[in-house]
């Protein structure tokens, strides 16, 4: 199997963020990847390690595990984690007319780099913990017209059928889906444990290839890139203002009661 | 007055709480038009019509069988077909999925997980845990908005709205993850 993976350098989750001009500030602040990719990186190792006579990913398993994203070239840094975790190579799409785009740029340039490799399986996180949409994994499938299997909470791979099943976990319940390759998938973060990188992986990562492309390299024009082809604008980014002091409440015995009130009343019941 | 579109969630034969939060938003906005994808969808609309609601467009078809795929493609068609101002989805996986898959049918931007849209389809979301509060626009095609529930308080209303049938078509594409089984999610207490 050829299995690619999207991932995204985001900003710490736990640094203060800002907004500069409309759009993330994203030089000031500590870059990591994606939490919730660890998740996808996680389970293509353990696809193809069930799959394999070795036991093991890399050389000798059979398959390979391509890791994808877009973003500056400090990017590396993040990919470099990934692959120390056991992918086999990454493509990074670097490009100073990238700026700026919004998920429908980002999923078409994602697409067309796709297109090139021939994967059987593209595996995503559900969400980046900084734009937080949710929407690259359905957009990726609709633009390629491959299977979408989202929100998996359970993947079972079947490679000599070429089919693939999961259990989709949402606010609606649970759903049992399944495709035949080549699919789009997303994995929700209590599908596995993703795995700490091991030394030997980590020394592993430093010689693995990273590939750069650049936008003229993936197909895209830059006219359909970057902040000006973006199909939304925003207005303004304003910071919180400052707390207000809360509300007390006394118990005079109804304190419960008090306390349900104001909940109802901030629709938080 | 222009239409705004929302999409009417439904489970097992029951409208959700956000159903009716979106259709006070489209009010606020225009003509409110629910859109209901279901075979049988006369419940559905009696319930709709609890709140502000003139009209009801309903499709029929195997959207169930092939989920949120099935469903971007029927509504982008619709959104094609009418031209409304603005279309409202509710912020969960499916209606966000939903969305994106729409956004790219029909070439319109999208918005998601806003926590309130106003009359001139300037949308507001709190981002980075709150600390960041955006105001933003789509500035093409139909402006697909994704909105978090409970940012609201429905309306009530008693409305008799109308209905209307749309036919739309399931692509190959859309076909190609059918959903096997199913299980409701169970909620603990209330």
């Amino acid at each position: 199997m050829k299995i690619a993976i999207c991932i995204k350098q985001v900003p710490d989750s736990w640094a203060e963020k800002k907004m500069a001009g409309g759009v993330l500030d994203r030089a000031g602040v500590d870059a990591v990847l994606n939490d919730l990719d660890e998740y996808a990186v996680e389970e293509a190792l353990r696809i193809v390690e069930a799959n394999s006579p070795t036991k093991e990913a890399g050389e000798g398993s059979g398959h390979t595990i391509t890791l994808i994203s877009m973003g500056p070239e400090r990017a590396t840094e993040a990919i470099r984690k990934a692959l120390s975790m056991g992918a086999d190579d990454a493509i990074l799409v670097t490009d100073p007319s990238l700026a700026g785009s919004d998920a429908l740029a980002t999923s078409l340039v994602l697409s067309e780099v796709i297109k090139k490799g021939n994967y059987d399986l593209v595996i995503c996180g559900t969400e980046s913990t900084d734009a937080r949409m949710s929407v690259i994994p359905a957009m990726i499938s609709q633009r390629l017209g491959w299977a979408q299997l989202t929100f998996a909470g359970k993947v079972a791979v079947n490679p000599a059928a070429n089919t693939v099943e999961i259990e989709r976990v949402t606010e609606f319940g649970n759903q049992v889906m399944s495709a035949k390759f080549p699919a789009v998938l997303s994995v929700v973060e209590k599908i596995n444990e993703p795995r700490y990188p091991s030394f030997k992986g980590i020394m592993a990562a430093k010689k693995k290839p990273i590939t750069n492309m650049s936008l003229a390299d993936t197909g895209v024009g830059a006219s359909d890139v970057g902040a000006a082809a973006a199909w939304s604008n925003v207005k303004d980014a304003l910071p919180r203002p400052p707390r207000g002091a809360g509300v007390k409440l006394t118990d005079e015995g109804n304190g419960g009661e008090k306390l349900v009130e104001f909940l109802v009343e901030k629709r938080l019941a | 007055m222009s239409e705004v579109l929302f999409l009417a969630d439904h489970s097992a034969g029951k409208i959700t709480k956000a159903a009716g939060e979106l259709a006070t938003y489209a009010k606020s906005i225009g003509d409110s038009v629910a859109v209901v994808f279901a075979d049988n969808a006369q419940p559905i609309v009696d319930q709709l019509n609890a709140f502000p609601v003139d009209k009801v467009i309903t499709i029929a078809g195997e959207f169930d069988k092939y989920g949120p795929a099935a469903i971007a493609d029927g509504l982008a068609q619709l959104l094609t077909d009418r031209k409304p101002a603005a279309v409202l989805i509710t912020s969960t996986a499916n209606g966000k999925e939903i969305a994106a898959r729409a956004s790219v049918i029909t070439g319109s931007g999208i918005i998601t997980d806003a926590v309130n849209v106003d009359k001139d389809l300037i949308t507001t979301q709190s981002v980075f845990g709150g600390s960041t509060t955006v105001h933003a626009t789509v500035t093409k095609g139909v402006p697909i908005i994704t909105l978090r529930a409970n940012s609201i308080e429905a309306t009530g209303a008693t409305s008799s709205a109308a209905v209307e049938t749309f036919a739309a078509t399931i692509s190959e594409a859309a076909k190609l993850a059918p959903i096997t089984s199913s299980t409701p999610v169970v909620k603990g207490g209330s």
